[in-house]
């Protein structure tokens, strides 16, 4: 049987498993299993074994439970309450308000949470009610929701990129300063699509109910400080080598524990909740991830990927060719599996032709990511779409339909990033080591 | 039997939450040791032996929890009998899978223990130590996976929920008595 054919019957088997709720770290590892059967390697079993050990003893690793916690105790903390609060004056003047005030706390919450339907649904039930009480448009309160929840997956600390350098064997360091211009220019995006519709649709959206005064503005800015603090204490140890993103990551659990626990958000209850919920959440992503490392064996073994690049060579596609093809492809998957699933994916099957086209698999991380964010906010799965569908009552095709602007802003970006790797690669560049 | 259960997911899951301080807790010791010219001995190498235990002994409490990712998205549209009998295939699928993949890692850790293999770090360690609670996490999510089947097959009880699927599926959050803010503000 050839590896064209081994291949067309593992597709089968990988959607038939995944369309019927098997677990997506199993699917992947029984997807391997089959593989290697198919070829007659009966060492799996040893191969797992080994496959699995290298992959989670794996310190760089370390990072992600750390960040995970990290968001967890946040996201337990006063911190939406202080974003919202902190923000809203600076922006007033801003055509569009208070609607900026949610993309930003948005992108901001959303990069220390790290999940972006907990990120919805804290920011939203703050200032939904709000919007609609000052009489913003619906549609605009529910779009700016949505789109900047997907921010987080690039503004670092991205558990996301841990996940992608980690399976991708991308130095960690370099992907957060490649997502955080990327990152600045997607939220530049936002904004200025929402001040630019504020400013044509003038009517929908309120007057200015106060001025703020300027020691207003800066009493506001206090409640900024900690996490403002915090976030670039981060990005900058990083950035500038002092330490490494799991070292990093220790740090900003324990920045954290300080912050909560000076906002008198801490308790034992919530310590240990928050401790639990990145147990659950770390548990989850490693182990998809052991599943991802077996996968990337096995396909090493049956040779689908060197098969595939070899076969993109000879159609000698311009990188561009196959990127739009690529892009397509990852929307549709996208619109079915979660974002953390499209990327070990991608990295066990299609990265060595992506590498062979002489795409840089730094740059290449942060355009998936770019893609996954898009297909966050599309139907039928992006859970940040049922969350506001949960949140607002409005039906999800309602919802989807106010997004679709922030998916186009999205496309958009990955259009410039295209067109001007050098915004991805310039930061990483400059970096002292790592 | 149900509340012994239940038990050991919890305490294995609250082992893998203590793993998760020890981490961060050495590579806390780490660098504040570089900062006064102390090397923490294989403090890197430690740090992934944690991590190795804490996420398998978690595996377990995070299933219960339903928090492993699965799409749901086409069997949760069939009708509620059909629905079932899916959920009914893959829990013994997935039995099957665990079982074996269990006794692999058991295995990996029999061999470490019979050649009596070294970690390569500054301090050698025997590698079945540390690679023990990987086993251990690994029989406790088997016993997790195989209880849920038979608590499917026999008592009807489905799959949990995650978090995120019970915010999505909840009805309407109610948003007017959630937050003070506005009465804050006026």
């Amino acid at each position: 049987m050839n590896e064209m054919m081994i291949g067309f019957i593992l597709l089968c088997i990988l959607f038939a498993l995944l369309a019927s709720g098997f677990w997506v770290a199993f699917t992947l590892i029984a997807v391997s299993i089959a593989g290697m059967v198919l070829i007659g390697n009966d060492n799996f079993g040893l191969l797992f074994g080994t496959s699995t050990w290298a992959s989670v003893s794996d310190w760089s690793l370390a990072a992600l439970p750390l960040f995970i916690w990290m968001g967890e105790i946040l996201f337990r903390s006063n911190l939406s309450k202080d974003l919202f609060k902190g923000l809203t004056p600076w922006l007033s003047r801003v055509p569009g308000k208070l609607l900026h005030v949610n993309i930003l706390s948005c992108g901001i919450f959303a990069a220390v949470s790290g999940s972006s339907a907990a990120t919805a649904a804290t920011i939203g039930k703050m200032t939904l009610p709000e919007l609609k009480r000052q009489g913003y448009d619906d549609k605009m309160a529910i779009a700016t929701l949505a789109g900047s929840g997907t921010l987080g997956l690039l503004i670092p600390p991205s558990i996301i990129l841990i996940v992608y350098g980690v399976a991708a064997e991308v130095s960690i360091s370099r992907l957060f300063m490649a997502g955080a211009l990327p990152g600045i220019m997607l939220v530049i995006l936002f904004m200025g699509y929402t001040a630019f519709w504020s400013y044509r649709h003038a009517n929908k959206s309120p007057q200015t109910e106060k001025i703020y005064t300027w020691s207003e503005k800066f009493s506001s800015l206090l409640r900024l400080m900690p996490i403002g603090t915090l976030i670039f204490s981060i990005i900058g140890s990083i950035y500038a080598g002092l330490t490494t993103p799991t070292e990093a990551a220790a740090f900003g659990v324990v920045g954290s524990l300080i912050l909560a626990a000076t906002s008198r958000s801490l308790s034992i209850s919530t310590f240990i909740d928050s401790l639990m919920g990145a147990v659950k959440t770390s548990c989850m992503i490693i182990f998809i991830l052991v599943g991802a490392a077996f996968l990337t064996m096995a396909m090493g073994f049956i040779g689908i990927p060197r098969m595939l690049a070899e076969n993109i060579a000879l159609l000698d596609l311009s990188p561009y060719m196959l990127l739009f093809i690529l892009t397509i492809m990852f929307i549709i998957l996208g619109c079915f599996l979660d974002g953390i699933s499209v990327v070990v994916l991608t990295t066990s099957i299609v990265l060595p032709m992506v590498i062979e086209a002489g795409i840089d698999p730094l740059w290449f991380g942060i355009y998936i990511v770019l893609v996954v964010e898009m297909s966050q906010i599309t139907p039928p799965v992006g859970f940040n779409l049922f969350v506001i569908q949960s949140l607002t009552g409005r039906n999800i095709l309602f919802v989807a339909k106010a997004a679709l602007p922030f998916f186009f802003l999205l496309l958009a970006a990955v259009l410039i990033v295209t067109i001007f790797p050098q915004i991805v690669t310039w930061l990483p560049h400059t970096m002292s080591r790592g | 039997m149900r509340t012994v259960l239940d038990k050991l997911y919890f305490f294995s899951g609250a082992l893998s939450g203590l793993c998760i301080v020890a981490i961060c807790a050495v590579i806390l010791a780490r660098v504040v040791g570089r900062w006064f010219n102390i090397e923490v001995p294989s403090s890197d190498d430690f740090a992934g032996f944690l991590l190795a235990a804490a996420s398998f002994l978690g595996l377990a409490y995070t299933f219960r929890s339903g928090d492993h990712i699965r799409v749901n998205l086409f069997i949760s549209r069939l009708p509620a009998s059909l629905n079932c009998w899916i959920e009914r295939f893959i829990l013994i699928l997935g039995s099957i899978l665990i079982i074996y993949l269990t006794w692999q890692l058991v295995f990996v850790v029999i061999e470490s223990h019979q050649y009596n293999d070294l970690s390569s770090g500054y301090i050698p360690v025997s590698l079945w130590i540390v690679q023990l609670p990987l086993a251990l996490g690994m029989v406790t999510f088997s016993i997790a996976i195989i209880d849920q089947t038979f608590c499917h097959l026999f008592f009807g009880q489905m799959l949990p929920k995650s978090e995120e699927e019970a915010l999505a599926d909840s009805q309407q959050i109610d948003i007017t008595t959630e937050d003070s803010l506005s009465t804050e503000r006026q």
